[in-house]
């Protein structure tokens, strides 16, 4: 008979579902435990019976990304599970994502934690572009970290690789609306890198005000937030917006001046700001590299000096955006029964 | 790093020794006279997979990803066993999506349909319904360990011999695993150190690696060493190309003096 390695047992008796902490691109998230060793994972279940087609290529591509990937700052996919119908993609479990930690009041980080959070932010997607992958989903639910203070970016579920060469024409439609870059708003399917990198930059301010930055409730209403802080894209600054796919649509109707340091002021430090800015530079070719953008004096100059927030693992409870937005409806509906 | 062969499932888990492939054709072995009719099968199935993959407009390194597939199911099934028609299309349809290149499924079995029962092959019982090929993708995903990833000797060998311009289709596509990823110093994938090939020697390496996937050598060798030997046979069979060397009298030590390193 032909050997063949068997999967000992199956998801149901291996992992046993402690609760549901996520929803993916494609499916939901549970926190569970491995019922052998104890230890907590977090299995990601692809839905298939939805799909009339079969596997579906965002998980195809996840899979392919995480199983060529190890890094300290990128989510480990341990394996890949087979059971009753579905596959689960098994992953290190981690306690909290960014948007659920950053909306606790029990725990708060100094300076120091949340230049260690940016910092490792900005490793793993140095690591990834270095890998030629666009991760095309930065945003804090998607940025998890660990008790012992360990930042890692999650969720494959849109990024691809990409040529470190050549351009290639990709779909605009990605990255969540709060942290698309100004380029896909205007239409682009030519990019690279930079976009993840201003994602970054609208999560770094986002370490420091505690909520997301640009919150537009549409394409428009989105760049008009975006000039309202950081003024509108001039030639200077971005010559090449007048040539992009939908500059004509959407282009800005009046000129507004730039206000972003003085609106951050309070919250960053100079040399904060200087990173800030760069990371959400107008021209994509003038946007700051991950790899640049390690080397700032932000980090490597100004102090205080990096530090992880270790102490999280003081804090009660776990923290994800899942949560959080529950919270908030609960909040919701007793305020309004309330009144 | 995870993104180079070494790292990689395909080295770990799917490069295996001759004695264990005949093992998985065991239960095969009783239903035919001549074992040699199984290495017959496994180029007849290998053909199958390139008009299909053919058909459905896929390129070469997706039809080589499900060739490598069909095989890699095989080391774990029985051809007797199974439905080899419906697991060809299933192979297709896996490779199509995870080298980027998706194809609709509805496509898949249109033209898997029309293929197989043509008056060649005959099998008239190729299932319809979309969601029979989409059963078979979530069994041969499951005995694949969800391992999709298979690297192939194409790219060694246009690293190797690649010119700009060149009308054998050696773009790296999107998608393709660590494409443009450079890890650290080395001359090979800079331009430096290439070995000169004409353009129809350069064709006929890449034919005999199309060749290699009628056999299990992708299950044996890594593809590095595939392509290094494709080179080799192309040196020693392509005419003018051996000629050349011959007239350059470095016959006699090996033929890979025609490798003009320039090592930077």
């Amino acid at each position: 008979m032909v050997t063949r390695p068997t999967t000992p047992k199956s998801a149901e008796e291996l992992y046993e579902i402690v609760s549901q902490v996520g929803e993916g691109t494609f499916g939901k998230v549970y926190k569970a435990r491995n019922t052998g060793s104890g230890k907590f994972v977090a299995l990601k279940r692809i839905r298939m019976e939805a799909e009339r087609d079969g596997f579906p290529v965002t998980a195809m591509r996840e899979i392919k990304l995480l199983q060529s990937l190890r890094h300290d700052n990128i989510v480990r996919l341990y394996e890949m599970m087979v059971s009753n119908g579905s596959v689960y993609m098994v992953f290190e479990y981690m306690d909290h994502d960014l948007t659920g930690i950053l909306s606790q009041n029990q725990f708060s980080f100094t300076d120091a934690h949340l230049k260690s959070l940016c910092r490792q932010m900005l490793a793993g997607l140095a690591y990834l572009h270095h890998k030629g992958v666009v991760h095309r989903d930065i945003k804090g639910s998607n940025i998890l970290i660990n008790n012992r203070g360990e930042l890692k970016l999650g969720d494959f579920g849109l990024a691809r690789f990409y040529q470190k060469r050549r351009k290639s024409d990709y779909t605009n439609r990605v990255i969540t609306l709060w942290y698309r870059p100004p380029e896909l708003l205007f239409g682009t399917t030519v990019y690279g890198p930079e976009v993840d990198m201003w994602s970054a930059g609208c999560i770094m301010l986002e370490l420091f005000t505690k909520k997301p930055v640009f919150q537009g409730n549409d394409e428009i209403h989105q760049l008009d937030v975006i000039y309202k802080i950081i003024g509108t894209p001039t030639p200077e600054r971005w010559p090449e917006v007048t040539s992009l796919p939908w500059y004509e649509l959407v282009k800005p109707k009046e000129v507004v001046l730039n206000h972003f340091r003085e609106l951050f002021q309070k919250w960053l430090s100079p040399a904060a700001l200087d990173l800030a800015e760069q990371l959400l530079a107008y021209d994509p070719a003038k946007r700051v590299t991950a790899l640049q953008a390690l080397d700032a004096p932000y980090f490597t100059q100004e102090q205080p000096r990096a530090e992880a927030p270790v102490g999280l693992s003081t804090l009660e409870g776990e923290w994800h955006e899942l949560e959080t937005k529950r919270e908030r409806a609960k909040k919701r509906r007793k305020t309004e029964s309330g009144t | 790093m995870a993104t180079d062969y070494w790292a990689s499932s395909h080295y770990k888990r799917w490069i295996f020794d001759r004695a264990t492939i005949k093992q998985a054709r065991a239960l095969d072995l009783q239903y035919v006279e001549d074992p040699e009719y199984i290495d017959f099968l496994g180029i007849f199935f290998a053909n199958l997979i390139s008009k299909l993959g053919k058909k459905l407009s896929m390129r070469q390194r997706a039809i080589a990803t499900a060739t490598v597939f069909f095989r890699r199911f095989y080391m774990k099934n029985a051809y007797c066993e199974t439905d080899p028609f419906i697991v060809i299309a299933a192979c297709c349809y896996v490779a199509a999506k995870a080298e980027e290149f998706p194809v609709h499924i509805k496509n898949v079995v249109t033209e898997a349909r029309l293929l197989f029962a043509n008056d060649e092959y005959g099998i008239k019982s190729f299932p319809s319904d979309n969601s029979k090929l989409a059963e078979m993708e979530f069994y041969l995903v499951d005995d694949l360990e969800c391992d999709l990833i298979a690297f192939h000797p194409y790219r060694t060998l246009m690293t190797l011999c690649g010119r700009e311009g060149s009308s054998v289709s050696h773009d790296t596509e999107a998608g393709e695993l660590g494409a443009g990823v450079q890890d650290g110093p080395r001359y090979w994938g800079t331009g430096e150190g290439k070995l000169e090939l004409q353009e129809s020697a350069l064709q006929m390496a890449w034919f005999i690696i199309n060749d290699t996937y009628r056999s299990d050598l992708c299950l044996i060798y890594p593809p590095h060493l595939i392509a290094i030997a494709a080179i080799y046979l192309t040196l020693v069979f392509h005419e003018s190309t051996h000629e050349s060397l011959k007239s350059a009298q470095s016959w006699q030590y090996t033929p890979f003096l025609a490798l003009k390193f320039k090592p930077s």
